[in-house]
């Protein structure tokens, strides 16, 4: 059944993006997330140099021409791991959100929509992940599945989806108690019908809202699980492994940790704003006073 | 005589509640003939609405039907699966609310909600006959410019125009009997007065069977052919529209009457039934009403009174008739 209508949706979103781009906030934000994201594309033409070629004879040397960021204690390009290490966190940052999602969306739904001794069941487990640390259970995933990027975001989603469940729930409460759910229920629709039409749809606002502020977490935790070592491993460039390498050097050759240091905050402080400018613009009562 | 279209027998409709059972609804008789108007009338918490949401089997927990019969067009619906409920919900019984805008999903344009219930109901696939046949069910509701409302949203309509698109939807499987809840308390008078005409054109011209409910006797005897009033989950009267406000038996009927405002005649204050509905909880023994009777007496106290017929169609539970 195609019931959403394209073209209306079409318009919403750019309506969106013009209202994001009004704002301060959202115009910073969509510049620096614009910047991150085709670095992180462009990667391969952009870098200057291979980021896995070791030069050993260059080893630690600081900024100038020939690296701008300076070289790492293998004698890597830092610019060249920099950029390619962008992809790394994006990708992450994106993924393990459609992780969560992917897991705590529907345990949401069917919790808020059944209640009940389900509802119950689902709520127990979802504290248990609510109450621990969030890295601490990723870490724990990440250990148990083994490094490489494919089995960090699956780890870091594993570790965030309780949030995502909380919210759906949230909302799902509130919205079976409405009217056209009683009405469409009078005109014969099942449960899948009523949750997959009429439910869900009604939830993507919060649940969008939610995901961006929720993506720079991803990536810090990313950033952490590498530099503790378990997360993305040497060669493959990612910024927290980048700093964890650049540590032990931190007095001789500091550029290694300010660098990708630099680009991890910038890229949290780009997508934080990002974040609240979105959830400013899809919130009715703000939005209302914007247009 | 035919079989009627809808029997409603003994319906006993409970909520457990922490506190206690609510008997919402508490041994119910209801009958809806083919081509009929049948309007329930009472207070806010008689069991109205619990009645018209058993009929179709969605009582929300904690609520259950815990006993009686539902038999619509010669079939026991409690007796149903739930996938035969589905399909006889919008199918050959629609219902329409009170509050038509938030009866409408937010989300979804007129023509999308009405093309779901086409393509569920009536199996049609075909884009333009589906086209059609909402332009159709819109100006049959008439609708002005069904064209161009069709691709409207819920929150763009104005309460006459969501409850025609309610009533529209209702209609769009041909159902046999319409549950009207309350269809236009929200409403102001020159809408409402215009959905009642129109419901009451759609019975006289597609022979369809409607049961209104409503607390407001200018609707009901607008529209109806035949009233119930309901008091604390019973019906304590019911009969033809003639019978019961012309002729009111029950005191409660009576006092329901006295209170409505008369538009000739001078009343220095306006009447009141004294006290208020018992707690559902805890509900009265013998006749519900009989803390709030003026004639009440003795046998009220202790025991139910039973169903007396002063006519064919009109019935009445009070001891006064016994």
């Amino acid at each position: 059944m195609n019931l959403i209508s394209k073209s209306y949706y079409a318009w919403r979103f750019l309506q969106n993006l013009k209202l994001i781009w009004s704002r301060k906030d959202g115009k910073a934000g969509m510049l620096i997330t614009a910047f991150i994201v085709l670095i992180a594309v462009a990667a391969p033409i952009l870098s200057p140099k291979s980021p896995y070629t070791q030069v050993l004879e260059d080893k630690l040397k600081p900024p100038s021409l020939q690296y701008p960021f300076g070289t790492d204690h293998l004698g890597r390009d830092l610019m060249s791991r920099i950029f390619h290490g962008a992809r790394a966190s994006l990708i992450v940052g994106v993924f393990s959100v459609l992780v969560a999602i992917v897991i705590g969306v529907p345990l949401g739904l069917i919790a808020g929509y059944y209640g009940g001794l389900i509802d119950q069941v689902i709520e127990v487990i979802t504290s248990a992940f609510w109450s621990f640390p969030t890295f601490l259970i990723a870490l724990a995933f990440a250990a148990a599945f083994g490094p490489g990027l494919q089995n960090v975001l699956i780890a870091i989603g594993v570790a965030w989806w309780a949030g995502f469940a909380r919210i759906v729930r949230g909302e799902v409460l509130s919205l079976r108690e409405r009217r056209f759910i009683e009405a469409v229920r009078c005109l014969g629709a099942n449960d899948a019908q009523i949750i997959v039409y009429h439910i869900l749809p009604n939830c993507i606002n919060p649940l969008l809202v939610y995901s961006i502020l929720n993506i720079p977490s991803m990536i810090l935790i990313e950033a952490s699980l590498s530099f503790l070592g378990i997360g993305i491993q040497p060669p493959h460039p990612s910024w927290g492994n980048i700093i964890g390498s650049g540590r032990p050097y931190l007095r001789e050759a500091p550029w290694i940790v300010m660098f990708p240091t630099a680009f991890l905050a910038l890229t949290l402080i780009g997508l934080i704003l990002l974040g609240d400018a979105v959830s400013n613009v899809l919130n009715p009562r703000l939005r209302r006073r914007m247009i | 005589m035919s079989q009627p279209l809808l029997l409603v027998e003994d319906l006993k409709t409970y909520f457990y509640l922490p506190e206690g059972v609510l008997r919402a609804v508490d041994g119910l008789n209801l009958i809806v003939n083919r081509n009929e108007i049948v309007g329930i009338i009472g207070e806010s918490g008689s069991g109205k609405t619990v009645t018209a949401l058993s009929i179709l089997r969605i009582v929300p927990p904690p609520g259950r039907i815990v006993d009686g019969k539902i038999v619509f067009d010669g079939e026991n619906l409690l007796e149903k699966s739930e996938e035969e409920m589905m399909k006889i919900r919008g199918g050959k019984i629609s219902m329409i609310f009170q509050d038509p805008i938030s009866s409408l999903d937010p989300l979804y344009r007129v023509k999308d909600q009405l093309s779901e219930v086409i393509r569920m109901h009536r199996g049609l696939t075909d884009e333009s006959e589906i086209k059609e046949e909402i332009i159709r069910l819109l100006s049959m509701v008439k609708i002005p410019d069904p064209d161009r409302l069709m691709n409207a949203y819920p929150h763009e309509l104005s309460g006459g125009m969501a409850q025609r698109v309610m009533i529209a939807i209702a209609l769009a499987s041909n159902p046999l009997l319409l549950i009207a809840d309350e269809p236009t308390s929200n409403l102001d008078v020159t809408i409402q007065a215009q959905i009642l005409e129109l419901l009451r054109e759609l019975h006289e011209r597609r022979g369809l069977s409607i049961l209104m409910i409503s607390h407001n006797f200018g609707v009901i005897a607008e529209l109806c052919d035949k009233v119930v009033v309901m008091y604390c989950g019973e019906a304590i009267e019911s009969g033809s529209l003639i019978d019961v406000f012309e002729n009111p038996a029950h005191p409660y009927t009576k006092g329901l009457l006295s209170v409505v405002p008369k538009l000739h005649g001078v009343s220095k204050h306006f009447e009141t039934i004294p006290g208020s509905l018992p707690n559902p909880l805890n509900p009265p023994s013998g006749c519900k009403f009989h803390p709030r009777c003026p004639k009440a007496m003795n046998i009220c106290r202790k025991v139910k009174p039973p169903r007396c017929k002063l006519n064919r169609d009109h019935v009445v539970s009070c001891h006064l008739y016994t």
